[in-house]
């Protein structure tokens, strides 16, 4: 990742309005259709679009995200409420679930 | 390039034959590196070290497992699933790599697996066991079967005892190695059996047509119960003897940068995978990221399991020529498991041959030019059709079993040593698929299901016989995704539809055709059934859908006997221009107004 960018808490409503936002160019789905409260499956979202995105997620908040999260945390609310979450506890949170990905 | 014909020279018989052979030529070389985090934190795994843990796992397997068992692995893509396959091996248990699902994901395509090949112990790791999830110890295709870490016994401080109390087993180069289940049909999975014969003689194939060396260095991120992550990046290496760096495929996934990042730091000359991820790097790399990469010392750019796409070579090639990617490193290839991986010898030439051609005359299964055709059809060769290492690839008309003559599509059959022993416990299925005979009486051939053509003895393959969907490399069967289109809502239950592939821009993407049932016509939603079943698709099948077209009855083309015809309908999709009303416009594109006046047209009672 680009280690350039700083660490910024980022607001979960931040989070969410970038989330809606990329779904909405992603998968061609008009953003007024788009529920935070439902989960990105029932967008017909594959976990291979899910994982990019946490890719692209990486880049705009400038620190690691496993990408595994949206399983664990399925819909856009709740992705956005544990990010924001992480983003206050600093790093060290997002970077243990990413380790545990990796290496079991 | 020289063959490493000589690194192979007291010709081991069975994988491990060949693991104790590297592990006494080259006991300190480290064979294989893991990046964890796809970055620059590296984990090693020596020769010598791969034989002690394999010996350790082993002499426990011993003591649990009777000899031929079969033993489940759930564990991820890293260090503790070689030395775990090593150690089934050498225990002559047979080794049965699977995917770990996540604790929130479905697990009936694993259990469907653990209820064909009834194993008798699940290897895992401390890190899964602690999270996964818990249905699956209670599942009923699991239940009572004990699991085991790996990752406590083999541990490099672990006491040479362990290691020590291996017996070794006598095993004959006939005998299965693994299974390979194929990625199909979750309610009737099938385990190719795969001998030991069989990979040593396609790891040959690979080596010649790979053009492999002593001087070959391998970078792979597929997943290791991919057939090939395990035949290809994990199993190539080790018969050549040369270095390989592994990495997560999340961590590609998550971020394609990873994968180019790893080839340009450890010089890597073999690289690849699927059509689609050289797509993903194409569209998430960005031009001053590629500017960093160093890739001049890629060579073999493998690109297999999914259809080819030109489009992609082309794209691929031009946003990294700037880092020194050749575009004849590009090397299309084609194989299935239950050839055990590779099928082919490399094309004539260096560059990935190119052919265009009449797509309506394709559909009549004959491969003529393009020139002036109205519908084009881009294909790329996947490597010569002669006779191979013992392996004869023919095409064969599937219904009169004819040899077919160059140029005419009809099916690929293969005969040779690289063909596996059949389907684990399936006498039915493995008759039907790996003892075809042609009709002059030769055989047997390994009917693959694939299309294709022979082309001044290159090999072009143009589709499915089965129509099967392939989606990032996997392949699914088209009637398990219709059956759970038409139970997602009342409006669609028992009526006909077709799942398909359609190229759109280039890209291969699943459409779905669903018929609509009369009665439903003026009260159904139709955004929210489409909704409705694109979370199903994505649910069951992990895969999203480009496009769902609701039809009214009869709008879904069928033969005269009522079967799908599941191809003709890529064209219907491409005109537009369906045998019957569509009940509303596209996906995202049609609000729920056009919806009601779709079903209010005259045209659709008219069609019913």
């Amino acid at each position: 990742m680009d280690s350039s960018l700083p660490t910024k808490p980022v607001s979960a409503e931040a989070i969410q309005s970038w989330i809606l936002d990329w779904l909405a160019r992603e998968m061609q789905i008009p953003a007024q259709d788009l529920d935070p409260s439902k989960s990105f499956e029932s967008f017909g979202m594959s976990s291979l679009l899910a994982v990019t995105m946490t890719g692209d997620l990486e880049d705009w908040l400038g620190r690691e995200v496993d990408p595994a999260i949206m399983y664990d945390h399925p819909t856009v609310a709740s992705l956005a409420d544990v990010l924001a979450g992480q983003g206050l506890a600093g790093q060290g949170l997002a970077g243990q679930d990413l380790a545990g990905q990796g290496s079991s | 390039m020289t063959l490493a014909r000589d690194s192979v020279s007291d010709d081991p018989r069975t994988l491990v034959d060949l693991i104790r052979m590297r592990a006494r030529l080259q006991p300190e070389f480290v064979g294989y590196r893991f990046l964890p985090d796809g970055d620059s934190r590296a984990l090693e795994l020596t020769y010598a070290e791969l034989d002690r843990q394999a010996r350790a796992i082993a002499a426990r397997l011993q003591s649990r497992v009777p000899r031929g068992g079969r033993a489940l692995l759930q564990i991820q893509s890293d260090l503790n699933f070689i030395v775990a396959f090593a150690g089934c091996l050498y225990a002559g248990v047979i080794p049965v790599p699977t995917m770990v699902p996540h604790r929130n994901r479905p697990i009936d395509g694993l259990c469907a697996i653990a209820e064909d090949c009834e194993p008798d112990i699940i290897l895992t790791t401390a890190g899964i066991l602690a999270s996964m999830n818990p249905a699956l110890t209670t599942a009923p295709a699991l239940q009572g079967r004990p699991w085991l870490a790996v990752d406590a016994i083999a541990t490099p401080d672990a006491g040479r005892a362990d290691s020590d109390a291996w017996r070794e087993v006598e095993i004959g180069p006939e005998e299965i190695a693994f299974l390979q289940y194929t990625s199909g049909s979750t309610s009737a999975p099938k385990g190719v059996m795969v001998s030991h014969a069989n990979i040593l003689h396609n790891q040959s194939m690979i080596r010649d047509a790979c053009e492999h060396s002593e001087r070959t260095v391998v970078v792979g991120w597929l997943p290791f119960f991919h057939d090939m992550g395990l035949i290809g990046n994990i199993l190539q290496p080790l018969y050549l003897g040369v270095p390989c760096t592994l990495m997560p495929p999340a961590m590609v996934l998550q971020r394609p940068l990873r994968w180019l990042q790893a080839i340009s730091r450890y010089r890597a000359t073999t690289s690849g995978g699927p059509n689609f991820v050289y797509d993903l790097c194409v569209t998430r790399i960005k031009p001053e990221q590629a500017a960093s990469l160093d890739l001049s010392s890629w060579c073999l750019a493998f690109n297999g399991s999914e259809p080819v796409q030109r489009e992609t070579l082309e794209r691929f090639s031009r946003a990294f020529a700037p880092s020194g990617f050749r575009a004849d490193a590009f090397h299309a290839c084609y194989g299935l498991a239950e050839a055990t991986l590779r099928v082919c010898d490399h094309s004539a030439t260096p560059a990935p041959i190119l052919l265009d051609v009449d797509a309506g005359a394709l559909e009549q299964n004959r491969a003529v030019s393009a020139n002036g055709a109205a519908a084009v059809r881009h294909l790329v060769g996947c490597g010569s059709a002669s006779e191979f290492h013992d392996v004869q690839t023919v095409i064969a008309d599937p219904a009169t079993r004819r040899r077919m003559p160059d140029g005419d599509v009809g099916e690929i059959w293969i005969k040779g040593p690289n063909v596996a022993q059949g389907y684990w416990r399936n006498k039915q299925a493995t008759e039907r698929t790996f003892r075809a005979r042609l009709e002059s009486g030769e055989g047997p051939f390994l009917r693959t299901g694939d299309l294709g053509f022979v082309h001044d003895g290159e090999l072009f393959v143009s589709g499915r016989l089965k129509d099967m969907v392939i989606v990032l490399g996997r392949n699914i069967y088209p009637h398990d995704i219709e059956l759970v289109v038409r139970n997602s809502d009342p409006a669609v239950e028992s009526c006909v539809g077709a799942a398909f592939i359609a190229e759109i821009n280039g890209k291969e993407s699943l459409i779905v055709a669903q018929e609509v049932r009369a009665s439903f016509r003026r009260t159904i939603d139709a955004n929210a059934v489409r909704r409705t079943i694109r979370e199903n698709i994505a649910r069951h099948f992990d895969i999203g859908v480009q496009d769902i077209v609701l039809l009214a009855p009869g709008g879904v083309p069928r033969t005269t006997s009522g079967k799908v015809r599941r191809r003709a309908c890529a064209d219907y999709y491409r005109r537009d221009d369906w045998p019957a009303e569509k009940v509303d416009g596209r996906v995202g594109k049609a609000g729920p107004q056009s919806a009601i006046e779709a079903t209010q047209s005259p045209e659709f009672d008219g069609a019913t």
